[in-house]
């Protein structure tokens, strides 16, 4: 089924602002100039954040992959409550539903977009860059590249499920 | 998604939106260092800051909530793996656990009466049989199961042409030729079989108490009583080896059931086995509680056989003083006959 992309994107907001957020809050955590930032709009990208160009490229690869941890985080422990009362015991209450529909949204917007990807790639490829950050980097790189392909195969929307949905389930799984 | 601004290629290292002189070191952008602590501290909107405050109050919510859900899971997947493996009493015990926290949980309920029949609980299968047969069961699985273990509870209850049958008969007990007319119109009336059994057993006519046995686990292949009384049967005959397929039969049904542990561990004893025997009699004990005469009495005999003679009296000296109903009167009775050698146990 063809979903045109602003829909979902209007849909999950929660997790495109947790995103751009999350971008911000990194940039401040390593002290690097912000000069615009666009929590959620109605195009393409559905937001921004436009910050000094990172001369320490760990700091850089942090700042692009900031989101992948705090949405993946912040979307499991959010509907960690509800994902077993839901598909586990069938006795969901409307607080469940909410808390499943913001962990999916928000843990479904943890992949970088092409453009952090296109940060990463030129950060690595620069002269200069450390091993360590070419090992890293390339394959972050080519990961984020497959998440933003995988994305028109909802790969992202499978990704938020998981999260939200399948680690709870995990949890149980490997603690009983 | 993030964008990062190029170097800007400036005449000079003055700071742009002040015009002061740019901050010392290898930074891409000239700015002094207010601006570039201003930038750096970019405001975060009222509006985002509302937003977050409410995804952190999520996130605690959450946190503080889950731990419950998350035993109650446990305890739920705990339950559904121990039935698995028939090991009942494990299940009953976490889906008690569930039923307490998750009131009314179908999957739950529906595995509890389950493991309840399985245990031979019969006080928590009427409790869940009540709860359960107005409700509509969607899990397919789950119905089916259900549907067999109450199957197998008939085996369990006096129905009430049995009762009938019965009360027919206040003085004597019914003839051979009454109970053979009872078996014709009732034939998988197996509680009924099982207690024909018994009466065949107390007149000691064994080998028409191993017929009557063999063809009600003809019928029901995993009846427990059935089980349970060809086990006994066979070592009354002081055929060990063949009553040990009948108890091994029983526990592979269900693993953790402290009769047929306690069985096997008589068993054993027969077989000179008796460290094994004490471990079950030991094993079975602890299942079945205080209350579990057969087992307690089991232990006794497994003390006696392992040469401990001070465990042995101090349990029967507690039995002695704990056991008030006749039935249990009568088995413990048998247990201390074998103790002082007037009942010939094993050779």
């Amino acid at each position: 089924m063809f979903i045109p992309g602003f829909v979902i994107t209007l849909l999950t907001f929660p997790g495109v602002i947790v995103h751009e957020l999350a971008h911000q809050l990194f940039c401040r955590l390593y002290k690097v100039p912000v000069f615009k930032v666009v929590y959620f709009q109605m195009g393409n990208p559905a937001g921004y954040v436009l910050h000094e160009a990172v001369q320490n490229k760990a700091q850089g690869i942090m700042i692009s992959i900031g989101p992948f941890i705090v949405n993946s985080v912040i979307g499991a422990i959010i509907s960690l409550p509800a994902a077993l009362p839901i598909f586990k015991f069938h006795t969901g209450k409307p607080l469940d539903y909410l808390l499943i529909y913001l962990g999916v949204s928000i843990a479904m917007h943890a992949f970088p977009s092409r453009g952090d990807a296109n940060v990463i790639w030129n950060s690595v490829r620069e002269p200069g860059a450390p091993l360590w950050v070419k090992i890293v980097g390339y394959p972050v790189v080519g990961l984020i590249y497959a998440g933003s392909i995988g994305s028109f195969f909802w790969l992202d929307l499978l990704y938020g499920v998981g999260v939200a949905v399948g680690l709870p389930n995990l949890l149980i799984a490997i603690l009983a | 998604m993030e964008e990062t601004l190029e170097p800007e290629v400036v005449p000079s290292r003055d700071c742009p939106e002040c015009g002061q002189p740019a901050m010392e070191g290898n930074h891409p952008t000239p700015l002094c260092a207010d601006c570039r602590q201003k930038y750096v501290r970019y405001p975060i909107p009222v509006w985002i800051r509302i937003f977050g405050a409410c995804i952190a109050a999520l996130v605690l919510f959450s946190l503080f909530t889950f731990p419950k859900d998350l035993s109650v899971g446990i305890n739920l997947e705990k339950g559904e793996r121990a039935e698995k493996a028939g090991k009942y009493l494990t299940a009953q015990r976490a889906m008690e656990k569930v039923v307490q926290k998750v009131p009314g949980n179908i999957e739950a309920e529906g595995h509890l009466l389950i493991d309840a029949v399985y245990t031979q609980d019969m006080e928590t299968f009427k409790a869940q049989y009540a709860k359960l047969k107005d409700r509509n069961i969607e899990d397919k699985e789950l119905f089916s199961a259900i549907e067999e273990a109450m199957d197998k509870a008939g085996g369990y209850f006096v129905n009430d042409s049995f009762t009938s049958f019965m009360t027919a008969h206040p003085g004597a007990p019914p003839s051979d030729i009454e109970w053979a007319s009872y078996f014709d119109k009732n034939p998988r009336d197996f509680y009924a079989l099982a207690t024909y059994a018994s009466a065949l057993n107390d007149r000691k006519e064994l080998d028409r108490e191993d017929s009557v046995l063999r063809v009600l686990l003809s019928r029901d292949k995993e009846s427990y009583i059935g089980l349970e009384l060809i086990s006994s049967l066979l070592r009354e005959e002081h055929k060990p080896d063949e009553a040990l397929i009948y108890n091994d039969r029983l526990l592979r049904i269900n693993q953790e059931l402290p009769y047929g542990l306690a069985s096997k561990a008589r068993t054993l004893l027969m077989q000179k086995k008796d460290r094994e025997a004490l471990q079950l009699s030991e094993k079975a004990c602890q299942l079945g509680g205080s209350d579990d005469i057969y087992s307690q009495s089991t232990l006794a005999l497994a003390y006696h056989f392992n040469q401990r003679p001070a465990d042995r009296d101090a349990l029967i000296r507690k039995l002695n003083s704990t056991i008030k109903d006749t039935s249990d009167r009568g088995g413990f009775q048998y247990v201390l006959d074998v103790i002082s050698n007037k009942e010939k146990f094993r050779d």
